[in-house]
């Protein structure tokens, strides 16, 4: 059940005001993007609670950059929820969610985010690309096409990997590693849409659920037993923002991955020598609850040293991307990036690894931008190199 | 006086020197020349947030939050707020739940979030020198990590607390058995004074030492618990402890509050002990409970108090020596026919005490229990009076309606008793926030009779303490604070207002 938005008063007014979301807890190191980047106290989350609490009740108004502002520089990265011990630690970003829906509903959207969601009602993705172009990422990879032709196994891309060229070899990546092990695969292509996540964020319910509707008859459709997708956010919206009906079980690659070296259907042979350090993707980690899956392979791999950062799993620092923030607040976004990226030069290692490719983005691009002498590689690249 | 009543809102009419639209456009545009245009904030969401505090008061509103980047900016803001007589009012990482944030209506709120660094820590000397927006989590995280052979402490706070809001307003934590207040660990401090010099105390007013003692009077005092604020402290110095290899927590049930402060009492003549405290079992019951429980009741024949006795050692024997005093004072007790259960470790009984028993603490087991942080109401006294300001207090809180969580503390030895109630309510609950206002003004008489001064004072509060207070003394501190303060920009208690605030 999604919260509206005559709820927030109610769940806003148990927030006690103490700061701790700022705050990784034991490390007392920064917990939200948004506030590190912009200090006041309006852009932490407390203080989004009392404003939406305001907004309830009349004390502050939806047409407002400003209000807007406040309500849109938050990444939905949940740190907030991990770090606040208190009862309604579970719903802050719900609130959020309440009022993103509620700020749509009155016609107050950013023009960044306008675009997208005009995109997602024309196109069915976030790219402002036509279907068409959501197979090009196939070319040269042998692939079953469903739902005309069947099979096991449904690689679900995600607008990102099928349409960003910055993350479509990651897309290009998981398929031939699925299809190197053996594993009985399709893809939708070009009639693959969106998976609802960044409608469902910016506050667009009415596009959210369209897309959901869609998605559960096509995927149902395809008969197959399960959705593997590399991205988290499609992987979050599936599995827990999805009304109920979507009949196949949804895993992300790690957690596929990590299934089938459980059950030694699969091994790494190969060894990559290297270092490295894991950022957890905030929807497959504190989203998701997918911590120790990508740690496991990478400890599988012969060759790979993992060398911790310090703020990790529930505590992980966000890479800016999410919430549509890196649309409409792109400087915030490359802030918070730089900031997590020096969190792993600090661990001397070669490479950054994560499982996300809004994330692999984010550090693509501030690794150019700051000449960091880092690395970058997706869990699929570096599985894919290991077998 | 005529000076502090210009002291008002930016360009409103009338309202002395900075009058109009012009002059606050003039203020703004000096204010982002200082700290840059991205650090400065007018928008009404933000002033509505800095306008909601974890503190007992509300409903102010400023006119411009600003966010220095360094002593130099607060300095520029300070003079600026004196030339054009503009109220300001520091403000201490996030929101802080002590009244050193006094709010005013109207003027600049200053936060001081962005001065967050350690510059020292001085293992020869045991102390480490912060900025204003340093936490008390940050600098736990910083020693572990850094200085593993010291520690500071731990108030019943949120880490997100300042360390120097604590230490100005006498914060009680769990060294202050040992050690007292955190205002008595204040070594020195570097303070911007409304008027925009800047001055130190203590050694570092002489040298470039951070050390407490001085040549002559101390004037730390002239900026600490004044129930407001009188400079803008950019840096201070605060005392830290050695940490001891081994620690042992143990807690003792007892059905009366008598019975407690009788062991306490004996405890603290030990000297041995690190922390002799005391929680309500309501309290407790709190971390059990889970959210939303506003009105818990003991059953019968349930332990009314909790006590916590902490010991450290550098190895096993100091520990079973301290161990075996506790076992005695024990004993001793219950051949005197005191009930009561002694337990080793309560987070193995259930975890939930963990949030009690474990320091730094989110503070679930208070803030869950109401809507936001509660009422609170810290006193010092004398122990003699320790039951019946126990006793009176939580009769009062009751009659009001309220279920008062108690928590006392042996301080410095038994030189005083600290005395804590803290009064879970729905704070936007306009009759519950009447009710408080009346059971805080009756509770404060209450304890003020017996001898307890509250150091936190709410605007009720502060009416009784001063209605009380010796008529020269109140005189003394108004031409302090005048000297300070020629226009009034600080917020503070007015001492020679009988209202109590200079905007009341």
């Amino acid at each position: 059940m999604m919260l509206e938005f005559s709820e927030i008063a109610e769940l806003a007014s148990k927030c006690a005001l103490c700061g701790a979301c700022r705050w990784v807890f034991d490390l007392y190191k920064p917990a939200c993007p948004s506030g590190e980047f912009y200090q006041f106290e309006s852009y932490f989350p407390w203080g989004r609670l009392i404003l939406g609490k305001a907004l309830v009740e009349g004390k502050a108004q939806f047409a407002s950059e400003s209000v807007l502002e406040k309500l849109y520089t938050c990444t939905t990265c949940g740190n907030c929820g991990a770090q606040c011990g208190l009862s309604h630690s579970g719903s802050i970003l719900d609130v959020i969610e309440a009022l993103r829906a509620e700020a749509v509903k009155r016609g107050q959207v950013f023009p960044a985010h306008e675009r997208m969601l005009r995109s997602l009602n024309e196109n069915n993705n976030t790219y402002d690309e036509k279907s068409a172009a959501r197979s090009h990422w196939t070319r040269n990879i042998k692939v079953k096409k469903l739902p005309e032709q069947k099979a096991r196994v449904l690689y679900f891309a995600g607008c990102t990997s099928a349409l960003d060229p910055l993350a479509q070899p990651l897309a290009r990546a998981t398929a031939r590693l699925l299809s190197g092990i053996g594993v009985d695969m399709g893809v939708l292509g070009r009639t693959e849409v969106c998976c609802g996540s960044p409608a469902l964020r910016i506050g667009d319910r009415d596009t959210f659920f369209r897309l959901a509707k869609t998605n559960i008859e096509m995927l149902n459709k395809t008969g197959v037993q399960t959705i593997i997708t590399s991205c988290p956010e499609c992987l979050k919206t599936f599995r827990y923002d999805y009304p109920e009906g979507l009949k196949p079980e949804v895993l992300h690659i790690s957690e596929f991955l990590d299934r089938l070296l459980w059950h030694d259907m699969v091994s790494f042979t190969r060894e990559v020598h290297l270092t490295a350090t894991y950022h957890d993707p905030c929807y497959l980690g504190r989203h998701s609850g997918v911590y120790e899956a990508p740690r496991r392979i990478l400890s599988r791999i012969p060759g790979v040293v993992l060398r911790e950062m310090s703020r990790i799993k529930e505590n992980a620092f966000c890479c800016g991307a999410g919430g549509g923030v890196s649309r409409a607040f792109p400087d915030m976004a490359r802030h918070t990036a730089r900031e997590r990226l020096c969190e792993a030069e600090a661990t001397g290692v070669s490479h950054l690894i994560t499982a996300c490719p809004s994330c692999y983005k984010q550090f693509a691009q501030a690794i150019k931008e700051t000449r960091s002498p880092l690395k970058l590689m997706d869990i699929v690249q570096i599985a894919g190199q290991a077998i | 006086m005529e000076d502090r009543d210009r002291v008002n809102r930016l360009g409103s009419e009338g309202s002395g020197e900075c009058e109009g639209p012009k002059a606050l456009e003039d203020v703004l545009k000096r204010l982002k020349e200082i700290v840059g245009e991205r650090y400065v904030a007018t928008d009404p969401e933000t002033l509505y947030i800095y306008s909601n505090c974890m503190i007992n008061d509300a409903g102010f509103l400023p006119d411009v939050v600003v966010l220095p980047g360094g002593v130099d900016d607060v300095q520029a803001v300070v003079r600026l707020c004196n030339d054009e007589k503009v109220g300001l009012t520091p403000f201490i990482s996030g929101s802080s739940p002590d009244v050193l944030s006094r709010p005013r209506d109207g003027g600049i709120i200053m936060d001081l979030k962005r001065m967050d660094k350690i510059l020292e820590v001085n293992e020869r000397n045991w102390y480490a020198l912060v900025e204003p927006g340093v936490t008390l989590g940050q600098l736990k995280a910083y020693l572990e990590k850094n200085h593993p052979g010291f520690i500071y402490a731990y108030p019943y706070k949120p880490p997100s607390t300042s360390v120097m809001a604590e230490a100005l307003s006498g914060g009680v934590s769990n060294l202050s058995h040992r050690h007292g207040a955190m205002s008595e660990w204040i070594n020195a401090m570097e303070v911007i004074l409304p008027t925009g010099e800047i001055v130190r105390t203590g050694s570092a007013s002489i040298t470039g030492h951070w050390l407490r003692h001085s040549p002559f009077s101390e004037l730390a005092g002239l900026f600490i618990a004044l129930q407001g604020s009188s400079g803008v402290c950019t840096k201070i110095a605060v005392q830290l402890w050695p940490g001891m290899a081994l620690e042992k927590k143990k807690f003792i049930l007892t059905c009366e509050f008598p019975e407690a402060y009788a062991i306490m009492r004996e405890c603290a003549l030990c000297k041995g002990f690190d922390d002799v405290a005391m929680v309500s079992s309501i309290l407790m019951k709190g971390a059990l409970a889970g959210s939303g429980k506003t009105n818990l009741e003991l059953s019968p024949g349930e332990p009314a108090a909790y006590i916590i006795i902490v010991f450290s050692g550098r190895d096993s024997a100091e520990i079973m020596g301290k161990d075996g005093v506790l076992k005695r004072i024990i004993r001793r007790h219950r051949r005197q026919g005191v009930e009561m259960i002694d337990v080793a470790d309560l987070r193995a009984i259930n975890p939930g005490f963990a949030s009690v028993v474990d320091l730094p603490s989110r503070m679930e087991f208070i803030l869950n229990q109401g809507r936001g942080m509660p009422a609170y109401l810290s006193a010092l006294g004398p122990s003699q009076n320790w039951e019946k300001a126990t006793a009176a207090g939580m009769a009062i809180c009751e009659k009001h309606g309220f279920t008062a969580l108690v928590i006392s503390r042996a301080m410095k030895g038994m030189h005083s008793a600290a005395l804590s109630f803290m009064i879970p309510l729905k704070k936007d609950h306009e009759p519950e926030r009447e009710r408080l206002s009346a059971c805080l003004a009756e509770l404060t008489g209450v304890l003020l009779d017996l001898g307890f001064i509250p150091r936190n004072a709410g605007r009720e509060s502060l009416r009784k303490i001063i209605e009380r207070a010796d008529p020269e003394w109140i005189n003394l501190l108004g031409k302090i604070k005048g000297a300070l303060d020629p226009n009034g920009i600080m917020s503070s208690i007015s001492f020679g207002n009988p209202q109590g605030y200079d905007d009341a």
